[in-house]
C-alpha cells in the first residue's frame, strides 16, 4: 500500500461540521422554503374557495340582486329614451354646447347678453322636444328603473348607466335655454327632469355608477346655481328647489354597495390581468380579495373623513407593497387597477354633498332676498327662511362663506384639499 | 508514411470527432426554431435570431474543446504525437477542421433559419450579423487555446465565459472613455475589431501551446507538478473515509472542486449585476443567459465527472449503492444551485417578485441537465447540448403551463421523474452498460418527462366538442352553393363641416351692441329658414337632403350600404320623426294628421309628374311626412343589401334594423303615416322568412369558411375572451368552438320552430356563459300583456344570433299577407 496516499482520518465532527455547512444546510433550508411556500399556498387555495363560496362571487348574485333593487314598469319608455339621446342621429352636436364644444351663455342668464350659440340650440331642442316630453312623462315610474344587463365579472358593460349622461346633458342643455329666455315652468321641468334622470339610474349596485350619479347630480346643482343667476323664480318655486336639494346623499351606503360589487368583480381578476390565475399564487388572490373586501369598512366614516381615510388605506396597500417581499408586479397592478379609484371616489362622494349643501344655501340665500328685499349680512341671518347652520358649517372641514361685492352674493366653501372648480363659489345677482 | 494519406486520415479522424455536435446542434436548433414557429410569442423575431446566431456560437465554445481537450482527456493525443506525423500537420488540421465546421454551422443555421418561415425576420434586419460572425471565431480561437493549455476540457469551456465577453467589455470601456457609451454601432465596430485581432492573437498562442504539449517535454501539467498532488481520480484512497457517505461526497467534492467553485461564483455575479439594476434589459438578458448555463452546467457536473476515467465502475467494483452515489453527486451541485437562489433573493430588491419563477426554472434547468449528464457520456458534448436540451425542455414545460393550461403540479411532477430517472437508471450507469434497452429506458422517462404536463391538454383534446364528418360535410355541402357578398359603406354624401353655419360672428358685433352697457337687447342672431345653405343639421330639410343623396349612391354602388353614420341614425330619426308626427297631431284638432298624411299620399302618387311639389311645400308635416317614408325606403334597401352580406355581423345588423321597423308598425298611426305602398312594402320585407334564413345561411358558411382567429369578430361577431395568449389552447378551443357554432347555426336556421329552443339550450350546456346565444337578454319585454322593445338593446351589439328566431320574428313572420 502506498504509504504516500495514506488517510488522516479526520474526526467525526469535522467531517459532520464540513458536510453541514457545503450541503446540508443549502438543501434543508430550500426545502423548508419550497415546503412552507408550497404549504401556504395549498391553505391559501383552499381559504380561497370558501371566501368565494361564502361570499357568493359569481354573475348569479349580482343578476339577483340587480333584479331585486329595480323596476321594469319604466324599463320600455327609458330604453327608448336612451336610444333617442344616445344614438348617433346623422347629425353633428359638436357645434352645441353641453354636448360638443359650443359655448355656454355667461352667467347671469340673461336675453340681453349675446350667446352665438343660441340659434343651434333652439334648433336642436326642437328637433328633441318629443324625447323631452317622453322623458317628462316617463319621470314618475318607480325608481331606479331596470334594463336588460349581461353580469360578466369585471368585464360587465354598464352601457345604459353611460349613456345616461347625454340624457342629462339633454336636460342640461334645455334648463340653460329655457332660464336664457327666463321661461320659468320650462327650467323647473328640465331640473325635476334632471333629478328624475338620475334617480332611474341610481342602482346603488357599481362604482362606475355611482360616478356616473354623482356626475349627473353635479349637472343638477349647476344648472339649479345658474338658474338662480336668472332671477326667475317666485317664493313658491324657490320652495320646490329647496324640496329638490333637501335629501342628502347616503354616503355609507353608496360606498358599502358599490365596494360590495367590486370585490365580487375581483374575483374575476383573470378578466383584467390576462394570466392572472397562473401569475397569482392563490396566498396572492386571496390577500387581493381580502383587501378588497376591507374597503367597504371605511364608509361608514363621518362626512369629511371618509377621503382621509381612503388616503390612509391606500397608503396602507403602498407600504404593505413595499414591505412585503411576496409582492410582485402582477400583484401590484392588480392593486393599481383599484387603488386611485379608493380616494377618487371618496373625494367625489364628499365633494358633491358640499355641493348639494352650497347650492341649497345658494337657494336659501334667494329666499332670503325674496323676503327681506336685500342680501343677508351673515349666513346665521338664513335661519329666518328655515336653513340651519349644519346645512353650511361641516364639523371638522369648515363653513362656507358670504361675501358681498358690486351687488352681487357670493357663496363658498374654501375647503382645503379640494379641487376648487369641483366647489366653485355661486354668485347671485 | 505517405503524407497525403496521413492529412486525409487526419482530416476524416476531426470530422469523425465534430459531426456529433454539428448534428446534435442542428438538430436542437431545427427543433426549437419549430417550436417557435409553431408556438410563437411576442419574442418571435429575437427567439428566431438567437437561436440563428446562437448555434454557431455553441459550436465555436465546443469546438476546441471536443477536438482537443478530448483527445487529452482519452490520452489519444499521447498515442498521435508517437507517431511520426508533424505536430505542425496535426495543429493545423485540428484548426482547420474548426473553422470548416464553424462555417458549415453559420451556413446551415442560416438555412434552417429560412426553414422555418421566419426568414429574414424584423429582429435580425436590425442587428448587425458580422461582428457575431467574428465573435464566434474569436470563441473558437480562445476555445483552442485554453483546450491545449489547460489539462481539464471542462474547466477551459468555464474558462471560456469571462473570456468570450472580454472583447464586448473593451470595446464599451473604448466607447465609454471617449464618450460615445451610447451609440451600438461604434460598439458593435470596435468589439469586431477587437474579436478579430484577440482571435488571431489566441490561435498564435493556442499553436504554441499545441507545439508545446506535442513537443517531447510534454508532461504532466504544470498545476501537478507544482504541487506534487496525485490526480483526483486517487483522492478517495489518499482520504479514506470511515463513514461512506462524507467520503462519497468529499470525493465528489475534490474532482469538481473547480467547476462548482467557479459556477457558484458565476452565481454569485448574476446576483450580484442583478442588484445593481435588476429592470436593465441587458443584466436581465446575461443575467438569464449566464444564470441558466451555470445552472445546467451544475447539473451536468452531477454524473459528469464520473463518466470518464471509468471513476463510476470504479466505485461499482467496489460495491458502493446506486442510490448512495446519486445522492452524494445530487447533493453538492444542488447546493450550490440553492445557495446561488438563496443569494440572488436577497441581492435583487423587495420589489422584484419573480423569485418563485427563477426558483422553479433554475431547479427544472438542474433536473434535465443531470439527466443529460447520465445519458450523454461525452462530457464535451454534454456540456455543449445539455444547455441547449434544458433550455428547450424548460421552454416546453412553460408552453404547456401557459399556453396549455396544464397544473403546476403535472410540470413538478414531470421535473420529478428526470430525477427518478436517473436514480432508476443509476446501477447501469455505473456498470458502464450501454445497450438498446438502457436507451430505451431513458428515451421513455425524458417521454413520461414530456408527456405528464400535456396531459390535461391531451384530455381537453379527447373531450372537446366537435362537430361530426356528417356535420363538416353538410357545412360544406352549403359552402359550395354559397356567394361571398361584402357591401362597401359609402362615403357620406354631405359631410357638413363641423362648425356651426349658423354661428354669429362674434367678432363683427360692436361691444356697443352687445347691450351689456345699454341694458338694451342686443341684435338676436337671425334665423335662417330657407336658405339651403344655411341649413342646420337639426332641420328635417337637411335629413331629407342626405337620405336623397343615399338614394342617388344606391344606384350608382351596387353593393353599398349607407355610410355609419347615417346608417345608425336611422332608427333614432325614424322614431323621432313618428313622435314629431304624433306630436302635431296631438297638437292639431282630430284626424288632422291622418288627413295630411292622405293629402302627402296624393302628393307621392302625382310625384311622377311633378316631383317638386313636395319640396317646395311650406308645411311642416308634409315634409316630416316625407322624412318619415325616406327613413323607411333607406332602411328597407340597406336591409336588403345587408342581408345579401357573407358576414354574419352584418345579419345582426338587418335584424336590428328589421326589429326596428317592426317596433315602428306596433304604433297605430304607423299605417297612415307610411301610406299603403310603403306599408306593404315594408309587411312584405319584414314577413319573408325564407329571405332572412337564406341570408344567414349563406353567411353561417362563408364566415365558417373564412375564419381565422385574427378575425373572428369580422366574420362571427364575437370578440373571444382569452386569457392573454392567443396561439395556445385557447385558439385551439375558438377553431373547434366556432365549428360547432357554425354548425349549430346552421341547424337552426333549418330546424322547425319547435326544435329552436332545444338547439338553443344545447348550445348553452355546451359553452355556458357564451355570449353568441345568451339567454338573458329578451329583445321584447312582456309587460301587462304588450309586447314592447326594448330599444336600448338595439345600440349595443349582442351576439351574432341572439336575436335570431326570437318572439319578434314570429310576430314579423304573422305580418305575411295570406294571414
Amino acid at each position: 500500500m502506498n504509504t504516500h496516499l495514506s488517510p488522516e482520518k479526520p474526526t467525526r465532527r469535522s467531517r459532520l461540521t464540513w458536510l453541514a455547512y457545503t450541503s446540508v444546510i443549502p438543501i434543508v433550508v430550500g426545502l423548508w422554503a419550497g415546503g412552507s411556500y408550497l404549504i401556504d399556498q395549498r391553505v391559501a387555495a383552499r381559504q380561497l374557495a370558501e371566501y368565494l363560496r361564502d361570499h357568493h362571487a359569481d354573475d348569479v348574485w349580482l343578476e339577483k340582486r340587480y333584479r331585486e333593487t329595480t323596476e321594469t314598469a319604466g324599463t320600455a319608455a327609458w330604453s327608448q329614451i336612451l336610444m333617442l339621446c344616445d344614438t348617433p342621429k346623422g347629425w353633428d352636436e359638436n357645434q352645441l354646447p353641453v354636448l360638443g364644444q359650443g359655448e355656454l351663455p355667461q352667467l347671469p342668464l340673461k336675453e340681453r347678453y349675446v350667446w352665438p350659440e343660441e340659434q343651434a340650440v333652439a334648433t336642436y331642442l326642437d328637433a328633441m322636444r318629443p324625447v323631452l316630453d317622453l322623458i317628462y312623462a316617463s319621470s314618475d315610474v318607480p325608481k331606479p328603473v331596470w334594463q336588460p344587463l349581461q353580469f360578466r365579472g369585471v368585464n360587465t358593460l354598464l352601457p345604459h348607466i353611460q349613456g345616461a349622461r347625454s340624457v342629462a346633458r339633454l336636460l342640461q342643455l334645455e334648463a340653460v335655454h329655457a332660464s336664457y329666455h327666463g321661461d320659468a315652468p320650462r327650467t323647473m321641468a328640465a331640473i325635476q327632469g334632471l333629478k328624475a334622470t338620475a334617480e332611474v339610474f341610481d342602482l346603488n349596485l357599481f362604482l362606475v355608477g355611482e360616478l356616473v350619479h354623482v356626475a349627473m347630480l353635479y349637472i343638477e346643482y349647476e344648472v339649479i346655481e345658474q338658474s338662480l343667476s336668472a332671477g326667475l323664480w317666485n317664493a313658491e318655486q324657490l320652495e320646490e328647489l329647496r324640496g329638490l336639494l333637501e335629501q342628502p346623499l347616503p354616503i355609507a351606503e353608496k360606498w358599502t354597495k358599490s365596494f360590495e360589487t367590486e370585490a365580487h368583480f375581483a374575483t374575476s381578476l383573470n378578466a383584467v390581468l390576462p394570466g392572472a390565475d397562473i401569475l397569482l399564487s392563490p396566498r396572492d388572490r386571496l390577500t387581493y380579495l381580502k383587501q378588497c373586501q376591507s374597503i367597504r369598512a371605511l364608509g361608514d366614516a363621518p362626512l369629511g373623513q371618509l377621503s382621509q381615510r381612503a388616503k390612509q388605506w391606500e397608503a396602507g396597500i403602498r407600504s404593505a407593497m413595499d414591505a412585503h417581499r411576496d409582492w410582485n408586479s402582477a400583484v401590484q397592478m392588480a392593486h393599481l387597477t383599484l387603488t386611485p379609484a379608493v380616494t377618487q371616489y371618496a373625494v367625489a362622494l364628499e365633494l358633491i354633498e358640499y355641493r348639494r349643501r352650497l347650492t341649497l344655501t345658494a337657494v336659501a340665500l334667494q329666499q332670503f332676498k325674496l323676503a327681506k328685499g336685500k342680501w343677508p349680512v351673515r349666513l346665521e341671518e338664513l335661519e329666518e327662511v328655515g336653513l340651519s347652520a349644519e346645512v353650511w358649517s361641516i364639523p371638522s372641514v369648515g363653513s362656507f362663506e358670504l361675501e358681498q361685492t358690486d351687488g352681487k352674493v357670493i357663496v363658498a366653501a374654501n375647503f382645503a384639499n379640494y379641487v376648487p372648480d369641483r366647489l366653485k363659489p355661486i354668485e347671485l345677482w | 508514411m505517405n503524407r497525403n494519406l496521413v492529412i486525409k486520415r487526419l482530416w476524416w479522424k476531426e470530422l469523425q470527432q465534430l459531426w456529433p455536435l454539428v448534428l446534435l446542434l442542428l438538430i436542437i436548433g431545427g427543433g426549437l426554431q419549430a417550436l417557435f414557429a409553431i408556438v410563437p410569442t411576442s419574442y418571435d423575431a429575437w427567439n428566431h435570431t438567437l437561436i440563428f446566431v446562437g448555434l454557431p456560437g455553441l459550436f465555436a465554445v465546443g469546438a476546441g474543446a471536443l477536438i482537443v481537450g478530448q483527445e487529452k482527456e482519452l490520452r489519444t493525443l499521447q498515442w498521435l504525437s508517437s507517431l511520426p506525423i508533424s505536430a505542425h500537420n496535426i495543429l493545423s488540421i485540428k484548426l482547420l477542421v474548426g473553422l470548416a465546421g464553424l462555417v458549415f454551422v453559420w451556413i446551415a443555421s442560416w438555412l434552417i433559419a429560412g426553414g422555418t418561415g421566419d426568414w429574414p425576420t424584423t429582429a435580425l434586419r436590425d442587428i448587425e450579423v458580422l461582428p457575431f460572425v467574428v465573435h464566434s471565431f474569436f470563441v473558437l480561437s480562445v476555445g483552442y487555446a485554453t483546450a491545449w493549455r489547460l489539462k481539464s476540457s471542462f474547466v477551459s469551456l468555464l474558462l471560456l465565459i469571462p473570456l468570450a465577453g472580454l472583447p464586448l467589455l473593451l470595446a464599451n470601456l473604448q466607447a465609454f472613455s471617449f464618450g460615445r457609451a451610447q451609440q451600438p454601432e461604434y460598439i458593435n465596430f470596435w468589439m469586431m475589431i477587437y474579436s478579430g485581432l484577440f482571435g488571431i492573437a489566441f490561435l498564435w498562442w493556442g499553436y504554441r501551446m499545441g507545439l508545446r504539449h506535442l513537443g517531447p517535454q510534454a508532461g504532466m501539467p504544470w498545476v501537478a507538478q507544482a504541487s506534487g498532488q496525485a490526480s483526483v481520480a486517487t483522492l478517495p484512497f489518499r482520504r479514506q473515509r470511515t463513514t461512506p457517505f462524507a467520503a462519497l461526497v468529499w470525493q465528489f467534492a475534490m474532482q469538481n472542486r473547480v467547476a462548482l467553485l467557479g459556477l457558484t461564483a458565476v452565481w454569485l455575479l448574476v446576483a450580484l449585476a442583478a442588484s445593481v439594476d435588476p429592470t436593465s434589459e441587458q443584466i436581465v438578458f446575461f443575467g438569464a443567459l449566464v444564470g441558466s448555463l451555470a445552472c445546467s452546467w451544475l447539473g451536468m457536473s452531477v454524473f459528469q465527472s464520473d463518466s470518464h476515467d471509468r471513476r463510476a465502475m470504479f466505485l461499482a467494483d467496489r460495491g458502493v449503492a446506486p442510490w448512495k452515489v446519486w445522492v452524494t453527486r445530487q447533493v453538492l451541485p444542488l447546493a450550490c444551485v440553492l445557495l446561488g437562489l438563496g443569494v440572488l433573493a436577497v441581492m435583487l430588491p423587495p420589489e422584484f417578485g419573480w423569485m418563485n419563477w427563477v426558483a422553479s426554472i433554475a431547479v427544472a434547468l438542474f433536473a434535465c441537465s443531470q439527466f443529460c449528464a447520465q445519458v450523454i457520456r461525452s462530457p464535451i458534448v454534454g456540456a455543449i447540448v445539455a444547455p441547449l436540451i434544458s433550455a428547450g425542455f424548460v421552454y416546453f414545460l412553460g408552453v404547456t403551463l401557459i399556453f396549455l393550461f396544464s397544473s403546476p403540479w403535472l410540470v413538478g411532477l414531470s421535473v420529478a421523474v428526470l430525477w427518478l430517472g436517473t436514480l432508476w437508471m443509476t446501477r447501469r450507469w455505473m456498470d458502464g452498460r450501454s445497450d438498446w434497452r438502457g436507451w430505451l429506458s431513458y428515451l421513455g422517462m425524458f417521454a413520461l418527462a414530456s408527456l405528464l404536463p400535456m396531459l390535461p391538454f391531451l384530455s381537453f383534446w379527447a373531450t372537446k366538442p366537435r362537430i361530426s364528418s356528417a356535420e363538416r360535410q353538410r357545412l360544406q355541402l352549403v359552402q359550395q352553393g354559397s356567394y361571398t357578398i361584402l357591401p362597401v359603406e359609402m362615403v357620406d354624401p354631405l359631410p357638413r363641416p363641423s362648425e356651426a353655419d349658423v354661428h354669429v360672428d362674434v367678432q363683427a358685433v360692436d361691444s356697443t351692441e352687445t347691450g351689456q352697457e345699454t341694458g338694451d337687447p342686443p341684435p338676436r342672431p337671425m334665423a335662417n329658414d330657407g336658405d339651403p345653405e344655411q341649413l342646420t343639421p337639426f332641420q328635417m330639410s337637411d335629413w331629407i337632403e342626405r337620405l336623397e343623396a343615399v338614394q342617388r349612391q344606391f344606384g350608382e354602388v351596387q353593393q353599398g350600404v349607407p355610410h355609419g353614420s347615417i346608417q345608425r341614425g336611422l332608427l333614432p330619426r325614424l322614431v323621432l320623426t313618428r313622435m314629431h308626427l304624433q306630436r302635431g297631431a296631438a297638437a292639431s284638432p282630430a284626424g288632422a294628421t291622418t288627413d295630411e298624411a292622405e293629402r302627402a299620399d296624393e302628393t307621392n302618387a302625382s310625384d311622377e309628374t311633378n316631383s317638386n311639389d313636395e319640396t317646395n311645400s311650406n308645411d311642416e308635416t308634409a315634409e316630416l311626412l316625407r322624412g318619415y317614408r325616406l327613413t323607411v325606403e333607406v332602411m328597407l334597401e340597406t336591409c336588403v343589401r345587408l342581408r345579401q352580406s357573407s358576414k354574419l355581423p352584418d345579419q345582426f345588423s338587418a335584424d336590428h334594423m328589421q326589429m326596428g321597423l317592426l317596433a315602428e308598425l306596433q304604433v297605430e298611426e304607423t299605417n297612415a303615416y307610411l301610406g299603403p305602398a310603403l306599408f306593404e312594402r315594408v309587411r312584405a320585407q319584414l314577413s319573408d322568412q325564407a329571405a332572412r334564413d337564406s341570408g344567414r345561411r349563406n353567411a353561417i358558411v362563408a364566415s365558417w369558411s373564412q375564419l381565422t382567429i385574427a378575425d373572428v369578430y369580422y366574420t362571427f361577431g364575437y370578440t373571444p375572451e382569452m386569457s392573454g395568449n392567443p396561439f395556445g389552447r385557447e385558439s385551439w378551443e375558438l377553431w373547434s368552438k366556432f365549428d360547432v357554432v357554425a354548425s349549430h347555426f346552421l341547424q337552426l336556421v333549418d330546424a322547425q320552430p319547435s326544435e329552436r329552443p332545444a338547439l338553443r339550450q344545447r348550445m348553452i350546456e355546451q359553452f355556458g356563459e357564451f355570449e353568441i346565444f345568451s339567454p338573458q337578454v329578451p329583445y321584447l319585454l312582456t309587460a301587462e300583456g304588450k309586447m314592447q322593445f326594448l330599444y336600448g338593446e338595439l345600440s349595443y351589439s349582442r351576439g351574432t344570433a341572439s336575436a335570431w328566431y326570437g318572439a319578434w320574428e314570429q310576430q314579423a313572420a304573422d305580418l305575411a299577407p295570406s294571414q
